[in-house]
């Protein structure tokens, strides 16, 4: 079975570029547009192998869902941050999140992060 | 014959006996050897011997062997020379004291002319002689006043207007006595013209009013050299209190005069220079009593300085502000130690508060005794206040540094944004090609939307730039904001078909000054960030309405709405704040920013009203005029 990865990001494109790539690799992506959708897939689907979140989104950012997630979920889901902002690696810190990447970034940088961390 | 008989009865009779006996002064006759034939009472008693037992004596019987010496000395020469003489001799009294006598002797003839012995009338002067002794003393010390003094002495008799006047009265006046007799007139007539009429009414006004005379005035001498003069006089008065006569002196007070007047000057320059200081000068004594204090303080507490002089800290300041600083200037008379203080000052008539900088000191006689305590206060208020500014300044300047810095961070997040959508749709397309994979067109399709973004962003930032520096320039041109409106929206619609959007807007053309192409960018930034930043299945409303001498275009979208605390920042480039929350909502800032800039160049205003939950409601304003430039 594959592997299965909870993208949240705000940017259609980015989002839709990520998935078709790593569903190349054979993971099971499932997109939300922000922390909200997030949330709600996770109730609905349960917790992936590894969540990879953007951090500014409208609605529910990143921050956030981080804090409910923690909250609501006491699991062991690692969360990738990918973030444009230039203190990425602060922002992962401020979450608790296991690895961080900033963006923009090479497929291959990605999925090195993606398979460091990811639940097996 | 008959006369001759009569004269000589009288010489020998009863007459001249009584005559010799009766006088104050001592009579005696002596022969050619100085035998005494005649002694009169008046000798008998000063010299403490009877008549009978001088008789027939000579000098020596009567005196020490000293004076007797002298005395027929004196005898002698009369008798040899045979002409009358006066001497003066001194002798021992019986009663042992020393006395100073006048004598007068002369030859004593017979009928025959033959020289018989001589007489003496000896007269007692010692009175006289200490009485001149005295005067001698008197004069002397007068001379000596009058000279150490430089003053003359001048004496007027009222009723034959005589006057006299001492040597040094012509010295003074600068007068030679060989020229000029004392006189009234002559004295006047040396007087500075300016004075004289003055000079003349204080002797009238003093003889009037019984006064001691005191008078100062200036004279002039020939050579235009001018003297002051001070005179005092006394007056003296007939039984019917009539003046008759007026004694007194004048003194040469030229040199007090000149030093009273460099004093004046010296004063005069020191109150110039306190006066003119804009700084507030005050002394006290040690009584807490103004002693002093300068035009500014005047000014400042709009009080008269006369109605200040002389009075205490509670008289001239509310009771609080007297306690205050009564407390603070006994402190300095008690310590002897000078203070600074900054203290703010009520001014009670102005209703300011000023904040002044007075520095305090005692104020310490010539043995170090603190007499009082002075002060110079110094407005600051001034100074004070644009020390704020320039601190308020630099803490805008230094906000605006760290802005920029936070403006670099965002304008770097927001171009990295569709640069990782184009890398990552640009690496997908590659991964499929690379393994044979089909690509589908509408993978390409969507970079058109990061590159649009990119391109529009780089504007964004050339445009907040060139607005920073001032180097936009508006094409104006008179147009019709009703279509402008209408146009930019159905660009919209074409764009974003399936979303909801309306417009509303007057029915016919209303013309606008402004640079058409602007504030389409303007109203396009407004409704991409609408259609962008909120839920693709809420509405969005475009509404144009003509005011009085504006238009209004508001953008309504029923989004999630922007937090109070957002809003106030959100059209500023360059200062978001540090706030992470603002940094977060960025993507909306860059364009916004723009949007101000070129409102505001069109004289209009731009603003946000917004209610989480509720959605956000932009709008800008333009004048429909052009305002004059």
């Amino acid at each position: 079975m594959n592997k299965s990865i909870l993208l949240v990001e705000d940017d259609q494109n980015i989002s839709f570029a990520i998935s078709l790539l790593l569903q190349e690799e054979g993971y099971s992506v499932y997109q939300a547009e922000n922390g909200i959708a997030a949330l709600d897939h996770l109730k609905k689907h349960g917790t992936p192998h590894l969540i990879l979140l953007d951090m500014i989104m409208p609605g529910m950012d990143g921050w956030q869902f981080a804090k409910e997630f923690t909250k609501l979920y006491d699991s062991q889901v690692p969360i990738l941050v990918m973030s444009a902002a230039g203190d990425v690696e602060q922002r992962a810190k401020d979450i608790g999140a296991n690895g961080w990447i900033g963006k923009p970034f090479a497929l291959d940088d990605l999925l090195a992060q993606i398979r460091k961390h990811e639940l097996s | 014959m008959n006369r001759l008989s009569a004269e000589d009865s009288l010489w020998n009779g009863q007459t001249l006996r009584a005559l010799i006996n009766g006088t104050t002064d001592a009579i005696y006759v002596k022969d050619l050897c100085g035998r005494y034939t005649l002694f009169n009472a008046v000798a008998s008693q000063v010299t403490g011997r009877a008549v009978q037992d001088v008789l027939g004596k000579d000098d020596t019987f009567l005196f020490s062997a000293d004076e007797a010496k002298a005395v027929m000395e004196a005898d002698r020469r009369v008798m040899t020379e045979g002409v009358t003489k006066t001497f003066e001799e001194t002798i021992t009294t019986a009663h042992g004291e020393v006395r100073h006598y006048l004598s007068t002797k002369g030859p004593l003839f017979s009928e025959k002319g033959e020289m018989i012995g001589l007489f003496g009338i000896t007269r007692d002067i010692t009175e006289r002689k200490w009485m001149e002794a005295s005067l001698k003393k008197v004069n002397e010390r007068l001379v000596m006043a009058q000279e150490s003094a430089r003053a003359g002495v001048w004496d007027w008799d009222i009723l034959t207007g005589k006057v006299e006047w001492s040597p040094q009265m012509y010295e003074l006046f600068g007068l030679d006595p060989r020229k000029v007799s004392p006189t009234f007139s002559a004295w006047k007539a040396a007087l500075h013209p300016d004075d004289a009429a003055q000079a003349d009414l204080r002797i009238e006004e003093a003889l009037k009013n019984k006064q001691m005379l005191s008078s100062e005035y200036r004279v002039v001498f020939s050579s235009g050299q001018i003297r002051w003069i001070y005179a005092t006089g006394h007056g003296y008065y007939d039984d019917k209190g009539l003046p008759i006569r007026m004694l007194g002196i004048c003194q040469d007070i030229t040199q007090k005069k000149i030093a009273e007047e460099k004093l004046r000057e010296n004063e005069a320059l020191l109150t110039n220079i306190i006066d003119s200081t804009p700084s507030s000068i005050f002394a006290f004594d040690c009584n807490h009593r103004f002693v002093l204090i300068n035009q500014a303080m005047a000014d400042f507490y709009e009080m008269p300085k006369d109605q200040v002089l002389g009075k205490t800290l509670h008289d001239v300041f509310p009771r609080e502000v007297a306690d205050r600083l009564y407390a603070a200037n006994q402190k300095i008379i008690e310590n002897g130690e000078s203070l600074l203080i900054e203290e703010d000052v009520p001014n009670k008539r102005m209703g300011i508060v000023r904040t002044m900088m007075t520095v305090k000191f005692p104020l310490k006689d010539a043995r170090g005794k603190v007499i009082g305590l002075g002060g110079v206060a110094t407005d600051i208020t001034e100074r004070k206040r644009l020390e704020s500014k320039l601190l308020e300044a630099k803490e805008v300047a230094e906000a605006a540094s760290r802005s920029r810095a936070t403006f670099l961070d965002i304008a770097a997040h927001e171009l990295r944004t569709p640069v990782t959508a184009i890398s990552l749709l640009l690496q997908a397309v590659r991964r499929r090609i690379e393994k044979g994979h089909a690509v589908d067109i509408s993978v390409l399709t969507r970079l058109y939307e990061p590159v649009d973004r990119l391109a529009r962003l780089v504007v964004d930032l050339l445009d907040i730039s060139r607005l920073e520096r001032g180097l936009i320039d508006l094409q104006w041109s008179p147009t019709d904001v009703v279509a402008l409106a209408s146009n930019c929206f159905s660009e919209f619609q074409l764009q974003a078909p399936l979303r909801q959007m309306s417009f509303k807007g007057p029915s016919e053309a209303v013309r606008v000054e402004l640079d058409p192409v602007r504030i389409n960018q303007v109203l396009s930034n407004l409704l991409d960030n609408a259609i962008r930043y909120t839920p693709g299945d809420t509405p969005i409303e475009l509404y144009l309405e003509q005011r009085p001498d504006s238009v209004r275009f508001s953008v309504v979208d029923h989004g999630p709405g922007i937090p109070r605390e957002q809003l106030g920042s959100l059209f500023q480039a360059f200062s978001r704040g540090k706030s992470e929350a603002t940094i977060r909502s960025s993507g909306l800032g860059l364009g916004l920013s723009v949007c101000r800039g070129i409102v505001e160049l069109h004289g209009g205003t731009i603003g946000v009203s917004s209610e989480v939950g509720q959605g956000s409601t932009f709008y800008f304003d333009l004048p429909i005029r052009r305002a004059s430039v």
